[in-house]
């Protein structure tokens, strides 16, 4: 960790050095030209930072040169300048980005200038100062410069007889700072990081093995499971891969339910890993190593939701005899796969009614459950914020899930994860018989349960949504809105649901 | 119409850097739609501006709604069921819904999918206006949230 050095009155600090606490990420910053508007203190101006990413702990990849293209960001002008950053040769693992030309203010914003980057910054950078010497510099700073570079072997020189600082030196030294980053894990996304593991050491020609994406983020942020819910978006992934290899379907742990009782989504927080099965077909050359990579675009949320796009690597090498999984990569997997979804057993049947305004699925095995959540797979087909109430039956259990009014057309099957009582999750793929309204079976036994979690007061103001004035009676419909019931047929066609042209279902 | 709105919102801003957004109020307004940006944050939460903010963005990105409509207490978002912002409803003269959703079928922040996208908004009130009827009513919004008071995510 480095430490803030405080330099006396009559030093003339040159610069300052900031590195996020895992060294992931650098800046650069010199003091602005016109004097500071407060005396005693200077204003910086960021020359330039460096983002790396430890690529595969311990694996030979080749180093990638690109900086990495950020947008304009408000008016601010953050541009990137490629050129300085490309020249740098990086060390194996690593690659680079620039930021260039952000002036900020005294008490440096680098932690602004994170959130406007789109949060490549993991978290509170540590500084320090560097100062142009005509004498020894003073021991304190020697030990942070060395407490710093704890993890490298070479020692920072400051030139005696140079007035100006050279940008070699200075590169080098954020180069160095950088590179000592051993417990950064992955590429930064906005508010986390993500990397591409392996299961295995190495991949076998014809045995299938795994790969995970695996997400860590700051406390309170999160991203979306493959069906976001009512707002945001899943994680996209663009596999690069050797001819030969064929990435499947991810397999998603069980989500989450996030939100509030009207906009419900679905997602993760803190940690997950996305895992996918990969093909390595005969046809794979028998080549030493397989480079594979992954363009993943993310969204990741709190409040505010920043985008993010990185680009993930990992080479495996190919061998003839079956792979040996890689114990570093155990434990992840092994948790990760504690969170899938399993098949449901054999005896269980499901099967998805098509009532007026809902879906209605049935098992035809009760176990002693006394909760059940379903997570559809498919978006605008369950209305997310709705109650889902169960009923155990005789012959099993029957889960109402109101459909969603985005839904125009019938659907074929119905796909999600239900999820019982005890956290046992199930992957659902069950077909859609077209009946009318269900009502309560006659029998004993029934037990009908309302959902713990409550979509609150959705169905009148799903009503009310058709029962749409002009614009300048606004404000008059929501004050009559209340809280009574909407019973009006004014503005209603057919049943009750506006839908030009499309028949109800 | 009414055009839900959160200006922090990357899906937002992707119609808004690119033009997009003023673009189609510019031409709707001008072919007699009342367009209303509508923008329900709650005080506090991510996105509420006062009226002078709102003013001072509108005219920096040159928006040109009939009017932005301040919702802190989130009354209209919830009449219309609000969820993400953008979202886009579109009324006819005689106030019936015929679009409730997406502003297009481009659910991300890239700003290069605006070109190629269907854009739901156009779709509806041409298809209104020359008497048709909408092809597509009604589709899954996207975007980030709307912050109504008990947002938390």
């Amino acid at each position: 960790m480095l430490a803030l050095g405080i330099i006396g009155p009559t030093s003339r600090v040159a610069g300052r050095l900031c590195c996020d606490k895992h060294y992931a990420a650098c800046a650069w910053m010199t003091p602005t030209s016109p004097p500071p508007p407060t005396p005693g203190k200077q204003g910086f101006k960021i020359v330039h930072a460096c983002l790396s990413s430890r690529v595969g702990r311990h694996r030979k990849v080749r180093p990638h040169r690109q900086a990495k293209q950020i947008e304009q960001i408000d008016s601010r002008d953050v541009r990137i300048d490629s050129k300085e950053c490309s020249r740098l040769p990086a060390p194996g693992n690593w690659k680079w980005s620039l930021l260039a030309g952000q002036s900020l203010g005294p008490e440096t914003a680098l932690w602004e200038v994170k959130d406007q980057v789109l949060g490549v910054l993991s978290s509170k950078p540590e500084c320090i100062d560097l100062m142009r010497r005509s004498r020894k510099p003073r021991n304190h700073i020697r030990r942070q410069i060395k407490e710093g570079r704890a993890k490298s072997r070479r020692e920072m020189r400051w030139s005696d007889s140079s007035r100006r600082f050279s940008p070699a030196l200075v590169f080098l030294a954020a180069l160095l700072l950088c590179a000592a980053a051993s417990q950064a894990s992955g590429s930064p996304i906005p508010h986390g990081t993500l990397e591409l593991i392996a299961e295995n050491q190495w991949i076998a020609i014809g045995h299938p093995f795994y790969l995970g994406l695996h997400f860590q983020l700051d406390k309170g942020w999160h991203i979306y499971w493959a069906n976001p819910g009512d707002s945001g978006e899943p994680p996209r992934v663009r596999w690069q891969m050797p001819p030969g290899l064929s990435p499947g379907a991810t397999e998603w742990p069980v989500p989450r339910r996030l939100g509030t009782s009207s906009i419900v989504d679905f997602g993760y927080e803190d940690t997950v890993t996305l895992i996918v099965p990969v093909d390595a077909k005969t046809t794979l050359a028998a080549q030493p190593l397989a480079e594979l990579g992954a363009e993943v675009k993310v969204l990741v949320c709190r409040e505010m939701c920043i985008p993010g796009s990185t680009q993930l690597s990992l080479t495996l090498p190919i061998k003839s005899r079956p792979p040996a999984p890689d114990v570093r990569t155990r434990e992840l997997f092994a948790a990760a796969r504690k969170d899938l979804p399993r098949s449901a057993p054999q005896n269980w049947k499901f099967s998805v009614d098509d009532a007026k305004d809902s879906f209605v699925l049935a098992a035809n095995v009760a176990p002693q459950i006394t909760q059940a959540i379903f997570f559809p797979l498919m978006e605008a087909q369950i209305d997310n914020s709705a109650p889902q109430t169960l009923q155990l039956v005789a012959t099993g259990f029957r889960l109402t899930l109101r459909k969603s009014d985005r839904l125009l057309k019938p659907i074929e099957r119905l796909k999600g994860v239900l999820v019982l009582s005890g956290n046992h999750a199930y992957l659902v793929d069950a077909p859609v018989r077209k009946r009318g309204a269900q009502k309560n079976n006659s029998g004993s036994g029934i037990q009908e349960i309302q959902s713990s979690f409550k979509g609150g007061h959705r169905n009148e103001a799903l009503d009310s949504i058709f029962n749409a004035r002009r614009g300048d009676d606004l404000h008059s419909s929501a004050a009559a809105r209340g809280g009574e019931s909407r019973t009006g047929s004014a503005g209603f066609h057919g049943n009750g649901k506006q839908r030009q042209n499309i028949s109800p279902f | 119409m009414l055009e839900w709105h959160n200006n922090g919102c990357p899906y937002v801003g992707k119609h808004y850097k690119s033009g997009n957004m003023q673009r189609l109020q510019k031409e709707w307004t001008g072919r007699n739609v009342v367009w209303f940006t509508i923008i329900s944050s709650a005080p506090g939460k991510q996105g509420y501006v006062t009226a002078s903010e709102e003013n001072q963005y509108m005219a920096k990105m040159q928006a040109a709604p009939t009017a932005a409509l301040l919702d802190p207490t989130g009354q209209i978002g919830h009449l219309y069921d609000a969820k993400t912002s953008p979202q886009m409803v579109v009324i006819n003269p005689q106030g019936i819904v015929i679009y409730d959703g997406a502003i297009d079928d481009k659910p991300t922040t890239d700003l290069s999918d605006i070109a190629g996208a269907t854009n739901y908004v156009n779709l509806a009130l041409e298809q209104a206006m020359a008497g048709k009827p909408v092809e597509t009513p009604a589709t899954r919004p996207y975007g980030c949230s709307v912050k109504y008071s008990d947002s938390t995510h």
